[in-house]
């Protein structure tokens, strides 16, 4: 259960750092609406889905791992 | 859209609907039948089911229609929503899923073994919900006046309807259906029309500038404002008024109103600029350009001419 919350933090944080500093950068350029365009309309989902998918592989590992575990015993 | 066309083509979206949660309906039977389809729905029917909730009336229309009125920064709202589904993903899917739960409450109940934690999850839940609906509903409305002219609060009443049914009839499993069927169709008709609308920019030369122009009136229109209004004329307006104005009677001859820069007192015009008032003062005011409203012409200098 700790591993499972530890992939969750983990990618909360990735998530965070990723999209925190997108405003700051946006203000620095008021000019790029263009880049404002390109990157909330399409390229930031693509970072997205991939969070989502290696949390999910994460999580199923560690479901495997523990299923393993246990029935070794 | 011709209207002729536009209730057929409801219709038919209705009936599809119907006719895919029965194809779905499999009569549940058990708790997990109703709830999680047994979990026999596999990832890429779900995803498709998800994110036809995602393409909802509010997240599309009221996207569109924010990004038209204040501009991209707008788009923060579908990238909070995505974000969302990933920390739900995070901290509310995973764990639920873990712990074998089938609903919020069930699973509130389940880690901090209390009753009370259960009611009150129930109840964030359906104000949630509520709060979520009431949006939905009322685009719902909207979007069926707008194609139809029907009364308002049909096109929510029919939603209501057959969601109602279907999930009550087939549980996750025909809902499930549904919402994959309905990605599929609202997918296909946003991408076909922007394809087609963006081949016919290009076409045009893909002009920038017409964004850039303040919206204009390419012809006569009547508008109906149901707010106070202030009206600010930069040239001379010529009102011609027969008959009476706030109590004020005005004869026949017309008169042309002297050069004022602006006409506007700031003050604030009374609604219904094309209909006349509720209590019909029988002011036939005819205008050159913005309809004035009956106070609007009594401050025009002409008319203070009381015979």
């Amino acid at each position: 259960m700790r591993t499972q919350l530890r992939a969750a933090l983990a990618v909360f944080a990735v998530l965070v750092l990723l999209v925190g500093p997108l405003p700051l950068l946006f203000a620095a350029m008021p000019d790029a609406r263009r880049l404002e365009w390109a990157v909330l309309g399409f390229g930031l989902y693509a970072p997205l889905v991939l969070l989502a998918r290696w949390y999910v592989r994460r999580a199923e590992r560690n479901e495997r791992d523990l299923v393993r575990l246990v029935e070794d015993r | 859209m011709n209207s002729t066309f536009a209730v057929p083509a409801v219709a038919l979206v209705v009936v599809a609907t119907v006719l895919v949660g029965a194809f779905g309906l499999r009569i549940s039977r058990t708790t997990s039948d109703f709830y999680v389809a047994s979990r026999t729905v596999g990832p890429r029917l779900n995803a498709a089911a998800i994110s036809g909730e995602y393409l909802s009336a509010a997240s599309f229309l009221g996207i569109a229609g924010l990004v038209l009125v204040q501009g991209p920064d707008m788009l923060w709202y579908p990238v909070g929503y995505t974000a969302g589904y990933l920390v739900l993903l995070l901290f509310v899917a995973a764990p639920l899923r873990r712990s074998g739960a089938y609903t919020l409450p069930d699973f509130a109940e389940a880690r901090l073994a209390s009753q009370a934690v259960r009611r009150l999850a129930g109840a964030f839940v359906v104000g949630v919900g509520w709060l979520y609906l009431l949006p939905q509903l009322q685009g719902a409305g909207l979007t069926l006046t707008v194609l139809t002219g029907a009364p308002d609060s049909l096109g929510g009443l029919i939603v209501a309807v057959v969601v109602t049914a279907t999930v009550a009839a087939g549980g996750m499993r025909s809902i499930t259906f549904v919402q994959a069927f309905q990605y599929w169709l609202k997918l296909t008709a946003l991408l076909v029309p922007a394809l087609f609308l963006v081949l016919a920019w290009q076409a045009d030369g893909a002009p920038r500038h017409v964004f850039e122009e303040p919206p204009a009136f390419r012809d006569q229109r009547a508008v109906r404002v149901d707010t106070t209004l202030d009206l600010k004329l930069d040239r001379p307006l010529t009102v011609t008024v027969t008959g009476t104005v706030d109590g004020h009677r005005h004869d026949r001859p017309p008169c042309a109103s002297p050069p004022a820069p602006t006409a506007s007192n700031g003050a604030p015009a009374s609604p219904s600029p094309r209909a006349p008032p509720s209590p019909p003062p029988s002011a036939a005011a005819t205008a050159a350009c913005p309809p004035p409203s009956p106070r609007a012409a009594r401050s025009a200098p002409c008319t203070r001419r009381t015979a």
